[in-house]
């Protein structure tokens, strides 16, 4: 089909918006809201690409406090929200293991030059850090993962963020890198945390969608 | 003076989808309930705001809502049509009711505003 004469084609709405509008709104709603929002794209932009770019991206951003306070008001979502406060909950055991004791520990194990011990208790807040971030995998999943949808595009709409929050701490943690953290131990444990997430994720994903 | 629970009345942007609803009759979309709001009451609504009140009311009970066909224009995507249950009108109606009886008292003495 020749492009220039269709203007349906032509004029695309912005994608990203349209990504963030469908991750925010309800699948009932979804397909109809986005469908509305194409049609009034499709009539301004054929005054204006520009204003009627700016008019989605505005549209986007407008509905977004909306949506997301529609959805809080879902049962699944309150699950989420409840799901949510145990894993900052978990965030924080894993920091005040981080703080309290294995730094303090590492610490007093470093000064008396034991290298031995260091390595101990870094495997122990290797294993508990593990843990922790299994749980929150296990936690996300049974929550709010989708089995219509895929095991990928379920980790990019709900793990993500929950894992970019865990590795974020965990790097603020691992602030004091000369007596507990070297560059290769961070990338150890952000892989740690990606791959115990994702395992635990995949895990009860894959049974959920035997059942 | 004693607890009393919050009636549970229609806010005005309630009354006015539910009034743009009427007006389109069986073309009530997304988009056209918007523009309708946009145009009569000079308001500025985004469509997520529209449809978080539209499930609000449907969960009330006051509208229902049917899938309708979908366009080229809308990327392929179907419409989702509302109108209001016989407890919407009734809702509507009270509301319209309780609207009117006050604003004869205010146009006694003032004017309606025009835009």
């Amino acid at each position: 089909m020749d492009r220039d004469s269709d203007p349906i084609i032509t004029h695309h709405p912005p994608r990203f918006a349209e990504r963030i509008i469908s991750a925010l709104s309800q699948k009932q709603i979804c397909d109809a809201l986005l469908g509305d929002l194409s049609e009034e794209f499709q009539a301004k932009a054929v005054v204006s690409r520009r204003r009627a770019w700016f008019w989605y991206w505005g549209q986007a951003m407008g509905s977004a406090p909306h949506l997301i306070f529609a959805r809080l008001q879902t049962k699944q979502s309150q699950k989420v929200f409840f799901g949510l406060i145990i894993i900052v909950l978990a965030t924080l055991f894993m920091l005040a293991w981080d703080i309290i004791v294995s730094r303090n520990s590492a610490r007093m194990v470093a000064a008396a030059d034991n290298p031995p011990v260091l390595t101990v208790i870094r495997a122990i807040y290797f294993i508990v850090l593990s843990i922790g971030a299994a749980f929150c995998g296990i936690l996300v999943a049974r929550l709010a993962f989708s089995i219509q949808r895929t095991y990928w595009h379920n980790v990019t709409l709900y793990l993500a963020p929950v894992f970019l929050i865990l590795v974020v701490l965990a790097m603020l943690s691992a602030w004091d890198r000369g007596l507990v953290s070297t560059s290769a131990y961070l990338l150890m444990r952000t892989g740690a945390i990606s791959l115990s997430m994702l395992l635990a994720a995949a895990i009860v994903f894959r049974l959920r969608q035997r059942r | 003076m004693g607890f009393m629970a919050k009636p549970k009345s229609l806010g005005e942007f309630e009354i006015l989808v539910l009034a743009a609803l009427l007006r389109l009759e069986k073309d009530a979309y997304g988009a056209r309930v918007r523009t309708e709001i946009e145009t009569r009451a000079k308001r500025s609504v985004s469509a997520g705001a529209l449809y978080a009140t539209l499930g609000r009311l449907e969960d009330k009970g006051l509208v229902q809502s049917f899938t309708g066909g979908a366009t080229a224009e809308r990327g392929g995507r179907t419409k989702r049509y509302y109108v209001l249950t016989p407890l919407g009108q009734e809702k509507f109606d009270t509301a319209i009711f309780g609207l009117n009886a006050m604003l004869k008292g205010v146009t006694a003495w003032t004017e309606i505003p025009t835009r």
